[in-house]
């Protein structure tokens, strides 16, 4: 179990690398479009369109590894002031909830993403892009962040048994 | 099923799951599928379509590029100069070295869109020296903790671009708006500070006026930063560049003086990008529920209801807003700013509208209210931040210091609903 958690905790990590990895590639991409548009007065006209897609992949690409670093807002102002027991229940609660959530939208985009691999779903534009690619990476964030959840589960539950806090605790 | 009694249940489950904990952007998506699934009778198959189509957009594609910018100028230190030269400069004004804080977080401001970065990096490079120096703990925590307001302010501003592409108002305009009220606050806490200390001469030390030569050496260290900022908003201003071209721009400028000063490594570089992806999927995600929660509102009728209760109130045009702006102040206290404006925006957008208030001078009002919310607990999210970088320091310190700032942010939310030409000007005379 704890080595299927390591490898899940490191296709988050590369698949937020990934992410990463697109943002200088945005910026070159973007640039090279400019520089041709005033210099070579002949842009190329496909920074709009993929850069787009850049950033739905390196925003749901990202998502596992986000929540790995604790980076989507929360409030804890009231849970962190439960008794700590209280607190490790809700939390626990609230993650099966959570899960969920994440098990239907993971669902539902693998059926987006065999729709559009169905219909051979293409952008509306000049380059007629396929758009199942883009899509994939939707399904593939929401996937990671499914598979990761229930290691945190997991984790919650053994600091309730041995009685650790679960939320950090007001100094 | 009465509207009351789902709107009741919906918002109810909202706010119960938030006061667990849960985290904001799967707490609106649950309770979006909950109430599209019970309430509208519809299946959840347009969910991640919504997904991809919220960030299959041109408009946003600026958050990445602008936090990767700021996230450069951050991580290698560079802006230490900013601070050190604003600190010459100014050097012969009482309490000059926190007034340079001010001033060189105003200039960060325009070359980033995160306030968090602003703490973040100035707690680490500013505090220590503050400290150093004799400074009052209370009056240089407050300076860096209300002057990281400053960079969702000035233009380039993350919550204006979220806002732009979620109202479909010009990102340019918008920057354009902030720059004014920008200056006019940063000018506020210059010289709320000087007053502070020449009335409390134990705020600070006496001042060691910098010598012409050190001075005009500060004003040439400063140059880089300022011909950045002219060539990334002036590009957009001016119309020459799309903001997504200017960030990138930026980005690329951000890499090459980084280059220049050699403080850029691989692990920089690296980190900046994985700045960029954390805060951009936080985004995303907070975007895409919060379009469900929006679009589960609008099919319950919830928001055209709310619209209209508000536009029946026996109350002017400018009572609504004092409304608005309280429970913008509230909320502020227990939310970010992102998840406040697309949380309340379908509610609020509509009348807003009708009253016939301009959707950019909305967006720079909002922007400047949500600044309050960011350094006032309990969620005030720069005070936590800047908490961890000087633990020793309680959060209540930091928020007493940061109180006599916020009377100047508080005039310039009267003086931006007053004079709405403090915004519309700038926007009104670019392309």
């Amino acid at each position: 179990m704890e080595r299927f958690n390591q490898i899940l905790d490191k296709i988050a990590d590369i698949c937020g690398h990934i992410g990463a990895a697109l943002v200088p590639i945005m910026v070159v991409l973007v640039a090279v479009e400019v520089f041709m548009r005033y210099v070579l007065k002949n842009p190329p006209m496909v920074a709009d369109e993929f850069s787009a897609y850049m950033l739905v992949a390196l925003s749901y690409l990202g998502l596992a590894y986000t929540w790995k670093r604790g980076g989507h807002v929360r409030i804890t102002l009231l849970v962190s002031r439960l008794p700590v027991k209280l607190a490790g229940w809700l939390r626990l609660v609230v993650l099966i909830i959570i899960m969920i959530f994440m098990i239907v939208l993971t669902y539902l985009s693998f059926g987006m993403v065999v729709y559009a691999h169905e219909i051979n779903l293409r952008s509306d534009t000049w380059l007629t892009f396929p758009l199942i690619w883009p899509q994939l990476t939707v399904f593939i964030g929401f996937l990671m962040l499914t598979l990761i959840l229930p290691a945190d589960i997991v984790k919650v539950y053994r600091k309730i048994r041995a009685g650790e806090a679960v939320e950090e605790r007001p100094k | 099923m009465s509207l009351a009694l789902m709107s009741i249940i919906l918002l109810g489950a909202l706010v119960l799951l938030l006061a667990l904990g849960m985290e904001i952007a799967p707490a609106m998506g649950s309770v979006a599928a909950f109430g599209m699934l019970i309430f509208v009778g519809r299946s959840l198959d347009y969910f991640p379509r919504a997904a991809f189509e919220i960030m299959n957009n041109f408009t946003f594609t600026a958050i990445p590029l602008f936090v990767f910018m700021g996230a450069i100028f951050s991580n290698t230190g560079i802006i230490g100069n900013l601070f050190r030269g604003a600190e010459k400069i100014f050097g012969s004004l009482p309490g000059s070295m926190a007034s340079s804080v001010i001033v060189a977080n105003a200039i960060f401001g325009a070359i980033s869109g995160s306030s968090l970065a602003a703490v973040a990096t100035f707690g680490k490079i500013c505090f220590p020296e503050l400290e150093k120096s004799g400074y009052d703990v209370k009056l240089s925590l407050g300076a860096i903790a209300i002057s990281g307001t400053l960079s969702v302010l000035i233009p380039p501003s993350v919550i204006l671009i979220v806002y732009a592409g979620w109202q479909d108002v010009s990102v340019a305009r918008l920057f354009a708006g902030g720059i004014v009220p920008g200056i006019i606050l940063a000018s506020f806490f210059v010289i709320t500070i000087t007053l502070r200390v020449i009335f409390n001469r134990k705020l600070a030390p006496a001042v060691a006026r910098a010598s012409f030569v050190e001075r005009m050496k500060a004003i040439l260290d400063l140059l880089p930063f300022l011909l950045i900022i002219f060539l990334v908003l002036g590009t957009i201003f001016s119309g020459i560049m799309t903001p997504t071209e200017s960030a990138a721009l930026g980005a690329f400028l951000s890499m090459v003086m980084s280059i220049i000063y050699r403080r850029l490594t691989f692990k920089d570089l690296i980190n900046s990008a994985w700045t960029a992806v954390t805060i951009t999927s936080m985004i995303a995600f907070v975007l895409f529920t919060a379009r469900l929660l929006g679009q589960v509102f609008q099919f319950i009728g919830l928001t055209e209801t709310f619209a209209g209760f508000m536009m029946n109130l026996p109350l002017s045009k400018y009572s609504i807003l004092i409304v608005i702006s309280a429970m913008y102040l509230v909320l502020g206290c227990f939310f970010d700013a992102l998840s406040m404006l697309v949380l309340t925006l379908p509610f609020v957008a509509p009348i807003i509208n009708e009253l016939g208030f301009d959707k950019i001078w909305f967006g720079v009002f909002y922007v400047v209210l949500a600044e309050i919310g960011l350094v006032t607990p309990p969620y005030g999210l720069n005070l936590f931040v800047l908490n961890g970088v000087v633990p020793q320091y309680e959060i209540t310190t930091i928020f007493m210091g940061t109180l006599p700032l916020l009377i100047p942010t508080l005039i310039l939310v009267i003086l931006v609903a007053l004079f709405p030409a403090l915004v519309l000007w700038l926007p009104g005379l670019i392309y």
